[in-house]
């Protein structure tokens, strides 16, 4: 199990850093694209808890360790995003369709963003900090492609796991077997 | 349930233990060995991104090239042309310096750095304001740093260091404000600092002074640990009021935060 849990570290490393570095740096709305959310909403749907939650923190972990935001924006927010994923998952969607995590996926980036709007505009608050976030069509345009982004390569990898694993399934029902 | 809880209450404890240790800095030890590890792989992740905009950049603006290819070449003459004659004045000014006795100016030294992040994943507005680097406290980076691009730009003012890396605020931050003068016979001064994220403005110009459209504007060695003449940009708008007290003008930066690969700090 530990052995499991220290190769998923990894990976959540080495994706954390390719989001940091190469993700972030993308021109245009590319740069909008969360891998690490990606990877986590798939684990809620195909490991067990603790991993997914291991996971989970081991990038909120990384992130506050190597940005300058202010220490547990990523821990706090990573954690509450992937248990309001796994609320939903649990009570809502029971099933691996591509549909189930293409909603969660939308639920985690919303809630991603908004936890980080919260806590930008509680930090700048308290320490006296001048922040703007000019709530025009360029803001709306930005959050709408980080939805669709994450979708289209939620979708994506969807189908690339489907096509090499049994565990997913593409469609909500099943055909009848005689 | 009983179960459930318990992760939630142990996750919550764990986090709020961390915010605890790193309140006292108790937790620099794990970024040394995080910042040791991870640089390497960070500033190889970087320079793939710049390949991958490079492309992208090209595909876009395929059509500007020629008419950009054609207005550099008509501003490096003028350039030619403006060097060769700075160099005349180069060299006068050396010989008169030494006729003078003249106290000789400070020395400056570089530490050359590596960009391994460019914007905040949490940044929900979608500007980038910030760039990290990969050299830190413990390769004598100091908070209010200058920071140039390999031409020589000022790029930003680093404003916040970690023991192996840090945070620089660009030009076009509102965290970075900068004194700077115009390269005209007034010899002009202000302060230059980001509007928003989206422009760059200098401010506090008084009104009498005469501002033309494509003056160079640099830093002016007001700042302790900034040198004089460091290019910043040129002035591309002036907004003059006759009910203001100052006049102001946006500047357009020398550089682009999305060619940033090698930077380097002005160390004192």
């Amino acid at each position: 199990m530990y052995k499991r849990i220290l190769l998923y570290l990894m990976i959540v490393f080495i994706l954390s850093a390719l989001q940091i570095s190469l993700v972030n740096s993308l021109s245009g709305i590319f740069s909008n694209l969360n891998l690490i959310l990606i990877f986590l909403v798939y684990a809620v749907g195909l490991s067990k808890k603790i991993f997914t939650w291991c996971l989970a923190f081991g990038a909120g972990l990384f992130f506050d360790l190597t940005l300058f935001s202010p220490f547990g924006l990523y821990l706090f927010g990573i954690v509450i995003t992937i248990a309001l994923v796994y609320f939903l998952h649990i009570n809502f969607l029971t099933n691996q369709s591509v549909y189930t995590y293409l909603v969660l996926i939308i639920a985690a980036t919303v809630t991603f963003r908004i936890w980080s709007y919260l806590f930008y505009s509680l930090n700048s608050f308290f320490a006296n900090i001048d922040t703007y976030i000019i709530l025009n069509k360029i803001f709306w345009f930005n959050q709408l492609s980080a939805i669709f982004l994450n979708v289209i390569f939620t979708a994506i990898l969807f189908y690339f796991l489907a096509f090499i694993s049994r565990r997913l399934r593409p469609v909500f029902l099943l055909p009848k077997t005689r | 349930m009983r179960k459930k809880n318990k992760i939630y209450t142990i996750t919550a404890v764990i986090i709020g233990l961390l915010i605890f240790l790193n309140w006292f800095g108790l937790t620099s030890s794990l970024e040394q060995v995080g910042g040791r590890i991870f640089s390497p792989v960070l500033g190889l992740f970087q320079s793939w991104s710049l390949g991958l905009n490079s492309v992208y950049n090209k595909q876009g603006n395929k059509e500007d090239l020629l008419s950009e290819l054609k207005k550099s070449r008509e501003e490096l003459n003028k350039l030619r042309a403006e060097n060769i004659a700075f160099k005349v004045i180069d060299e006068e000014n050396q010989a008169l310096r030494k006729l003078l006795n003249f106290t000789e100016n400070k020395e400056y030294s570089y530490i050359v750095s590596q960009v391994i992040s460019r914007g905040d994943i949490s940044d929900v507005s979608g500007r980038t304001e910030t760039i990290i680097i990969n050299r830190g406290k413990k390769n004598d980076v100091v908070k209010g740093a200058a920071i140039v691009d390999s031409s020589g730009v000022l790029v930003g003012k680093v404003t916040a260091v970690k023991d192996f890396s840090a945070r620089v605020d660009v030009l076009n931050s509102s965290r970075c404000r900068l004194a700077v003068s115009i390269l005209n016979s007034d010899g002009t001064s202000g302060i230059v600092m980001g509007e928003l994220g989206l422009s760059v403005v200098m401010n506090t110009i008084p009104q009498d002074k005469t501002l033309k459209i494509d003056d160079t504007v640099i830093t002016s060695g007001l700042e302790e640990a900034i040198p004089r003449g460091l290019a910043i940009g040129k002035i591309i708008a002036i907004s003059k009021e006759n009910n203001e007290l100052w006049q102001s003008a946006q500047i357009e930066p020398f550089f682009k935060v999305d060619d940033l690969l090698i930077v380097a700090v002005i160390k004192q």
